[in-house]
């Protein structure tokens, strides 16, 4: 079931990303040819007027993108699970915490996709000489030197599995605030507000307690061993909490539900 | 095989300190069509979300189907809503496919076939449609369904008395004879002729739950007159007018 709620929610991103994230592309590759770092020579009047005005709509597009995102995360959940769409949702027969984990990894993946496309848009602005990115004997290069540096494609992906459960911290703890604001009769936008505050404060709270226990210095130490258990020291830290918000969500849900 | 369908213990709800069911008890059978009648306020949709799980009770439990609401019940029971529930973006083919994939009772080609005899194309986007066949598309995804328990909220409020009839007609040419229609509504005299059973509900209580036949035969009268007799309009608690 699990598999058929995340077809929704990807469908669902993908309805409301797809033209976004066209845009991008488009505008970076028109950019790709207006901008002065990219002629030879210099530039007519007319020419850098046409570079300020593509380039500001690029910056446009990118902000919009993420503002979008930022909205996307918050409704797929808000409007998704404790608005009118949850009445379909929650008549569904999938558990709860399947709904709550669908619109976590469409957050995610949301986001990800979003800083890619930027990377990719930010490539095909560059002067690049498409002829040398396919040259064989370049990627040949590459991959030799990936060869003998095996541990670089470890760090790769360590680092990218810290940001995404960094991002999952992030958007639990957004759900659990929301979740709490739910358990309120009335001004329940606000009371999500101040849950998130207040969870943020808890959050703080504990660290500073970890920290009087000395327990922070322990992990330094264990970070110290060697650059792969710093990695995984950290992921685990930023997994606990996620997992532990993402646990709290879905019981409220499950038990405190009240689509009134 | 639970023998009742819907069995409701000491059953209450309270949004806040304010009641909206207090102790219902109440025991629905299979193969019936019930009118949940009562007021606005009467807490009939607040009973039908609990039936859900969209609401928790307060106290008291709930059953269908001899299980505690759950992923099981939900997979039972066909649930029309007194509002939209689905994105605009989407057409009713995708709500289709959507409940195709999570209703095993679904019929896919009842529902084509009942959006075309309701004169709707449901090739078209959701948002593209006006309300009243947005309520169609529901009422299709509702009834397309070969559901145990088919929860019908308001389905014929706001709509004029042909339309009542349209809907009342496509309701009952199309549920499942071996369950259970539940609908509420305080429209009486549009449903009566279709009831089996009548449950009225008056600030939160069952005041009365018993066959449309025994109705008639004990009160002499018609389940709309009781109903308008009972609900009399009592401005200040009993006050006159």
């Amino acid at each position: 079931m699990l598999g058929k709620l995340l077809k929704y929610d990807f469908r669902a991103m993908w309805k409301q990303f797809s033209m976004i994230w066209l845009a991008a592309l488009v505008i970076a590759l028109i950019n790709r040819f207006t901008l002065p770092f990219n002629r030879q020579g210099g530039l007519g009047t007319e020419n850098e007027l046409l570079a300020v005005i593509t380039i500001s709509v690029f910056i446009g597009v990118m902000c919009a993108m993420f503002v979008v995102a930022m909205v996307f995360v918050l409704t797929r959940f808000y409007r998704g699970l404790l608005g009118d769409e949850g009445y379909l949702m929650h008549t569904l027969p999938v558990k709860t915490w399947q709904l709550v984990f669908s619109k976590l990894v469409c957050a995610v993946v949301v986001t990800v996709v979003n800083v890619l496309v930027s990377f990719l848009a930010m490539f095909l602005m560059m002067p690049i000489n498409w002829i040398e990115v396919f040259d064989m004997e370049l990627w040949k290069r590459l991959v030799q030197g990936m060869l003998r540096q095996p541990d670089a494609l470890l760090y790769l992906a360590e680092f990218f599995l810290l940001c995404v459960v960094a991002l999952s911290l992030m958007v639990t703890m957004v759900y659990l605030s929301m979740a709490i604001g739910h358990l309120f009769h009335r001004r329940r936008v606000l009371m999500s507000v101040v849950a998130f505050f207040a969870l943020d404060i808890a959050g703080n709270l504990v660290i500073s307690l970890v920290n009087e226990l000395g327990l922070l210095g322990f992990l330094d130490e264990l970070a110290m061993w060697g650059g792969h258990t710093g990695f995984w020291v950290g992921i685990t830290l930023l997994l606990l909490p996620a997992v532990l918000m993402f646990l709290a969500s879905s019981y409220l849900l499950k038990h405190h539900l009240n689509l009134e | 095989m639970s023998e009742q369908l819907i069995v409701c213990r000491g059953l209450s709800k309270s949004y806040g300190r304010k009641p909206a069911l207090s102790g219902v008890d109440l025991e629905v059978g299979r193969g019936r069509i019930v009118g949940l009648l009562g007021p606005n306020g009467s807490g009939k949709t607040t009973l039908i979300k609990l039936m859900c799980g969209l609401l928790q009770p307060t106290a008291g439990e709930i059953e269908i189907g001899g299980l505690p609401v759950g992923v099981e019940t939900k997979a039972q029971v066909s649930y029309l809503p007194d509002r939209m529930y689905f994105a605009n973006w989407m057409r009713a083919v995708d709500l289709f496919d959507l409940f195709r994939d999570f209703y095993r009772d679904f019929d896919y080609e009842k529902a084509i076939a009942m959006c075309r005899s309701l004169g709707v194309e449901p090739h078209d986007r959701l948002k593209t449609m006006s309300k009243g066949t947005k309520e169609k598309v529901q009422l299709v995804l509702v009834m397309a369904r070969k559901a145990q328990l088919y929860l019908l909220d308001e389905p014929i409020a706001g709509v004029d008395p042909a339309a009542r009839d349209f809907i009342l007609h496509t309701i009952l040419t199309n549920y499942n004879e071996e369950g259970t229609v539940l609908i509420s509504t305080h429209l009486i005299s549009d449903i009566e002729k279709v009831l089996d059973e009548a449950i009225f509900l008056k600030t939160g209580k069952v005041m009365l739950h018993d066959t449309v036949d025994h109705i008639r035969e004990t009160q002499g009268k018609s389940v709309d007159a009781l109903f308008r007799e009972i609900f009399r309009a009592q401005p200040l608690e009993g006050g006159e007018f």
